[in-house]
Parts: structure tokens; C-alpha cells; sequence
């Protein structure tokens, strides 16, 4: 067997973490050093040194991001084995665990990938699970017609299954673990996927046949991408991920050898091995910090790896796809889960027997989260420095005549504000190069229209990033001081905010722009223009919160999935069309001929 | 713990005589609660590290 994951020896995965980390605390002492030489000229003080610190912890992230692109760019791994292209032998169940999700939507994914399974003809090995954890009376009421509708379209009887739980016990990872326990000896994988996932029944079928190929892979991970956006925000979240997160998973795959990720779904588990190693315990005292662990997959992966299994991310593999929020309020909704489990992981950076990349990857999670909260305070220690500076002495010694001028350090200032600012824009730059160079740029509509999309995309997301850093700080602030956060109501369906639900949702991110930009003018006016960039569109919020939630009608962020979709995504939208007559937004609607539920 | 209400009754695969087969199979499987107990370095355990490569050199028994 081979000793690290994408088919890079041992030796290559050390040189690759090597290498990231050292341009990492290169990158990092360099920019602490030049802050600190700046804030020497006129005397170090406290604030300096604290603000100096803040530039270390908060280059090294930047760092670490940037040189996991720049391995993604200079390296290509191996093709990883697999099993002769014979029959497949081992059976596989395919999990759509739901949760109040729309069922017509869900269950055409399941027909779609049913129907692209029987192309490849392998169906027989692959079954289906719906595991229902829906409250909504109403909603399961649905789940069960629609059900019937599936199991008569697609001749699925026995194939497909469903059941629904009458208490959500530890939520999706509670979920897969009663279905393991009752029925996980009948298969031998199992394909999790979430409610708006949707993959080729090819890419299926090749990931059997990799697993198939390596008894010790417990877990392999595809890279899924974003399908389906229309709203300003959704498509250029969607063109980001298909455009840029290749490049960075392929070098994130080459860092991590066999101690991979789980992201939670679109992931084959060998069922076995992780009935054997992830059985999770509520963690004692009450939650955020105890109770069920929210984010159970990079803990799933983590305790896989502690068991010797291979976590693995086929970064290779296509035919794989999920939805994505149409509008930031969506996006800082699922981000406040992510934020309250990723900081939950705080308690289990030193559990016994983990390997130290699983300890990193929990700790690359918390870093996540809170270096949004460095430049915060970085920001405000830095109008705390003006207000509290002590005014130049040009005479510090009695009885000199001659005035002693403090060293002009402005150089080395602008030169770290432009190295930061290059670890934030190279890596995106060098991928859009790379892109153009390969011909890549051909999924994205052509190199002009590539490159207008990756440049608004880049003003888009400096645009966007204060907004965001806020809702993040606020989220990292509620998870400490155990608070719950609010949010508006969207009863439209389709994502659209209204001005009105913008200041619902960011009304105060408004309020602290301009309290802040107001509070630097009356004590450090000199810091006004320096604070623009940040303040102005946190004072915009609300009016960026709705109009990124409206449908994008610019022709820009085109991706390969629209130029040249999938086909298991074609034949999910004629099964929508089918069902509801709506392609794109299906309505919670009874399905015609499935008044009640077809008993035998 | 889980409601199978409207699903028919049966789990075999082919489904029986007319009818079809909606509920999951009973094919038990263990799943062990893991132990998630922090690593904690004890005085006992460092010594023990430290003097047992001692002890290998000296050809002490250490007992």
C-alpha cells in the first residue's frame, strides 16, 4: 500500500506540509519584524508589540492559504488505483438524509442519480436510503407520497428505501449512526449525501471501484461543486468555488496524504470501518462547548485516521455536485453552524491517538473562524495607537542641543501593506494565469469572459469582506457567550432579500461602520481614509444584502456546469419538469396519482 | 425509534408476492461509542519516558 493518498509517497506529502509551513512562518516573522521595526521609530510600546503579534497570527493564516494554492498550481499527483473496469462486486447504499427539506426536489435528485446509475448498468449493486429526520408534519406527509411517486417511476421497489425518525436524536451524524445500527451490515459502502446533493451514477460506480482497489481507504472525498445559483451572490460564490477551489483541494490533497478530510457528503465511507471507529459520544457539559458534537465530520475523519483507516480527498474525481446559499444571509446562517462546531473542536485538539494532521486540520478550522477577529482587533488597537500616542520628544536628551528626528519607517509600512495585500491577490491571480495557459478558461465562456468574471469576482469579495468579517465576529462572539443568533424570516423561497429584511440582518453592521468611521474622525481623523475600504461597506450592508440576493442577470460567472452541464443534472430538471412542471423552483406539491401512499 | 407508518411491512429484497419492499433491512451493526478522553501527560508517564531509554543504555532492569 502506498504510504500517503493521492498516489505522492510519504516523502512528498512531508515536503509538501513542509514546504507550506515554512513559506507560512517565513512570510508571518517577516511582516512581524518589518511591523515591529515601523512601530520602533517613534518608540515601542505595548500596543506595538500586541499589534505586531496580531500581524504575525494573521500573515501566517493568509500564508498558509496562499502557499495551499501555490502547491495546487506546481503539482500534478498521480492518477490514485483502482479496481479493472469488471463488474463490481461489493453493495453500496446511497444515504440522502433530509430534514424538513422541499421532497420533490430532493427525491428528483434521487431519480436523476438512479437513472445515470442504470446507464452505467451496475445499478443492481447500488440501494438508496431517504433517512427522514423532518419535524414538519406536513412536509414528512409529503416525503411519503413523493416516495411513492419515486418507487413507481423508477421501478424502485426494494432499491430504494425510506424511513423517518421520530426523534432527531445528535441530528445528521445521530441519523447515519441508527441507520448503521439497524441495517449498516447489509451493504459494505455507503455514499453520504446531503438533501441538495446530486452525483453521476459513473462517478458512483468509480468510486466503488477505488474503494474496491484499497481495502485500508475508509473514507474518500469528492470535491464537490456548486450547481444551480442565480442570484448575484449565489453565481459568484458558484463561479469562485468551480474556478479557484480546484487548484487549492488539489493542494490541500497533496498536504494531507492519508489523514484527508470529511466534508459531510458527496464521501463514500467503507461502512465497516467507520461503525468500528466513529460511534461519537455527547461530550460532557452543556453546549456550545458540550454536548453532541455539531460538526461530527472532521471529527469522523480524524477518528478514522486515528483507527489506521486512509481519509482520502480524489480531488480527480468529477460528476459531483451540491446547491450553495443564494444570499449572504443564508451564507452567515450556515456559517454560524460551522462557526459553533469548528469551535467546539477547541476540545478535542488533544484527544488520545489522533494523528497531528487531524489535530491541525481541527486547528486550521478555529483559525478559521477567529483570524477575522485579529484584523478586527488589529484595526481598532491601531486607532487606540493614535489616540493613546505619546507626542514626539526631538529633545529626549537634557541639555542637547540638537534635535533628534525619529526614522521615516513609512516605507516599510507600505511595503507590508503590499506584501499582505499580495498573499490575499496572488494566489487568485496565478490560477487565473494558470487557466488562461491551459485552456481552462474555456469552461468559463473564454478568456475575456473569464477574466471580466475572476475581476469582479475579486471587487465582489473585497466588497463583501468587512460585511462578512462582522458577521463572522459576531458569530465567534455568540458561540463564546453561549447566545443564539436571529434572523429574519425568508418566506419567498427563492432567496431574494428585500431592503427591508437587508436591515433586519445587518441594520446594526450599519450602525457599527458608521459609529466607527465617526468615532476614528473625532479621535484620530488621520485614520479616516485608511478606514474607508472597511467602513464604507459595512455602512452599505443592508443595501449589499438584498441587492446580492436579487438574480444576476449580467452574463458574467459563467461555469463548465452551465456551458456544458452534467447530464445527471439535465435529467434531474426533465424529472422536476415531469413532476411539478417547474425545473428550477419546485412547489411542495402532492404528486398527481399518489393520493395516499401505495401499500402492497 | 423510527416511524415506518404507510411503508409496507416487508424487508426482503425482492419484495414478496405484489408487493414492495420500503423498509430498510434488519442488519444489525455495532457502532461503539469512542473515547474522546484528552491526551494528559502524567509525572509517572514522563518518568517512564525518560528513564526507559536510560535503561536501555545502562542494561538496568529499572525494576
Amino acid at each position: 500500500m502506498s504510504g500517503a493518498g493521492r498516489g505522492q509517497g510519504r516523502d512528498g506529502v512531508l515536503g509538501a506540509r513542509l514546504l507550506a509551513f515554512s513559506i507560512s512562518v517565513l512570510a508571518s516573522l517577516t511582516a512581524f519584524l518589518l511591523f515591529l521595526q515601523f512601530g520602533a521609530a517613534d518608540g515601542l510600546d505595548g500596543l506595538d508589540i500586541g499589534r505586531a503579534a496580531l500581524i504575525l497570527l494573521s500573515t501566517f493564516w493568509l500564508a498558509w492559504g496562499a502557499a495551499q494554492g501555490l502547491l495546487g498550481l506546481t503539482t500534478r499527483p498521480a492518477p490514485p488505483p483502482r479496481a479493472p473496469a469488471a463488474a463490481i462486486t461489493a453493495r453500496t447504499v446511497v444515504l440522502v438524509p433530509v430534514y424538513n427539506e422541499d421532497p420533490v426536489a430532493t427525491f428528483a435528485r434521487i431519480a436523476a442519480m438512479d437513472a445515470s446509475l442504470e446507464a452505467t448498468g451496475e445499478e443492481a449493486q447500488v440501494d438508496f436510503a431517504i433517512l427522514s429526520d423532518t419535524r414538519n408534519e406536513t412536509i414528512a406527509e409529503h416525503e411519503r407520497l413523493w416516495f411513492a411517486r419515486l418507487i413507481r417511476d423508477r421501478r424502485a421497489a426494494g432499491r430504494i428505501f425510506y424511513r423517518r425518525r421520530s426523534e432527531n436524536i445528535g441530528k445528521k451524524a445521530g441519523n447515519i449512526e441508527e441507520f448503521i445500527q439497524r441495517s449498516g451490515a447489509a451493504w459494505d459502502f455507503a455514499l453520504i449525501l446531503d438533501a441538495d446533493s446530486l452525483m453521476e451514477g459513473a462517478t458512483i460506480v468509480e468510486m466503488i471501484r477505488r474503494m474496491e482497489a484499497e481495502p485500508r481507504l475508509g473514507l474518500l472525498q469528492t470535491l464537490p461543486r456548486v450547481i444551480g445559483a442565480r442570484s448575484r451572490f449565489g453565481r459568484t460564490m458558484q463561479f469562485a468555488a468551480a474556478f479557484y477551489s480546484p487548484v487549492f483541494a488539489r493542494g490541500l490533497a497533496m498536504m494531507q496524504g492519508r489523514t484527508g478530510p470529511f466534508w459531510g457528503h458527496n464521501a463514500m465511507i467503507r461502512i465497516r470501518a467507520f461503525a468500528a471507529s466513529c460511534g461519537l459520544p455527547a461530550l460532557d457539559g452543556p453546549p456550545p462547548f458540550g454536548g453532541h458534537i455539531l460538526s461530527h465530520d472532521y471529527v469522523e475523519a480524524a477518528l478514522l485516521a486515528r483507527a489506521g483507516w486512509t481519509v482520502r480527498l480524489d480531488d480527480d474525481l468529477g460528476g459531483s455536485f451540491e446547491e450553495g446559499p443564494e444570499n449572504i444571509v443564508d451564507h452567515a446562517k450556515r456559517d454560524r453552524r460551522w462557526c459553533q462546531g469548528n469551535l467546539q473542536h477547541g476540545r478535542l485538539l488533544f484527544v488520545r491517538g489522533l494523528k497531528g494532521w487531524s489535530r491541525w486540520t481541527f486547528a486550521q478550522g478555529i483559525l478559521s473562524y477567529i483570524a477575522p477577529l485579529f484584523w478586527l482587533a488589529f484595526i481598532l488597537a491601531s486607532v487606540a495607537a493614535q489616540v493613546f500616542h505619546a507626542p514626539l520628544d526631538y529633545f529626549p536628551e537634557a541639555n542637547w542641543p540638537f534635535p533628534a528626528f525619529p526614522l521615516d519607517e513609512r516605507a516599510k509600512a507600505i511595503g507590508l501593506g503590499v506584501g499582505i495585500f499580495g498573499l490575499l491577490v496572488l494566489p487568485k491571480l496565478l490560477v487565473a494565469l494558470d487557466a488562461l495557459a491551459s485552456g481552462r478558461v474555456r469552461g468559463f465562456g473564454g478568456a475575456a469572459r473569464a477574466t471580466a468574471s475572476a475581476t469582479v469576482e475579486l471587487a465582489f469579495s473585497s466588497i463583501l469582506a468587512p460585511v462578512l468579517l462582522m458577521f463572522q465576529t459576531r458569530s465567534v462572539l455568540q458561540v463564546l457567550f453561549g447566545i443564539d443568533g436571529g434572523w429574519p424570516a425568508n418566506n419567498r423561497g427563492d432567496g431574494r432579500l428585500s431592503l427591508r429584511q437587508g436591515v433586519e440582518a445587518a441594520g446594526w453592521i450599519a450602525l457599527s461602520g458608521a459609529a466607527g468611521l465617526a468615532g476614528v474622525y473625532l479621535v484620530a481623523p488621520g485614520l479616516v481614509l485608511w478606514l474607508v475600504p472597511v467602513a464604507l461597506p459595512m455602512c452599505l450592508a443592508p443595501l449589499i444584502v438584498s441587492w446580492t440576493s436579487r438574480d444576476s442577470r449580467s452574463g458574467l460567472m459563467t461555469v463548465p456546469s452551465e456551458l456544458d452541464p452534467s447530464p445527471v443534472i439535465g435529467r434531474q430538471r426533465e424529472i422536476l419538469r415531469a413532476w411539478t412542471g417547474a425545473a428550477e423552483s419546485p412547489a411542495r406539491a402532492a404528486p398527481a396519482g399518489a393520493a395516499a401512499p401505495a401499500h402492497a | 425509534m423510527t416511524d415506518t407508518a404507510g411503508i409496507p411491512d416487508r424487508a426482503s429484497r425482492d419484495g414478496g408476492a405484489g408487493g414492495w419492499a420500503g423498509r430498510l433491512p434488519d442488519a444489525p451493526l455495532a457502532m461503539p461509542k469512542q473515547r474522546l478522553e484528552p491526551w494528559a501527560p502524567s509525572v509517572r508517564g514522563l518518568l517512564a519516558a525518560v528513564l526507559r531509554p536510560l535503561d536501555a543504555r545502562t542494561g538496568r532492569s529499572g525494576g
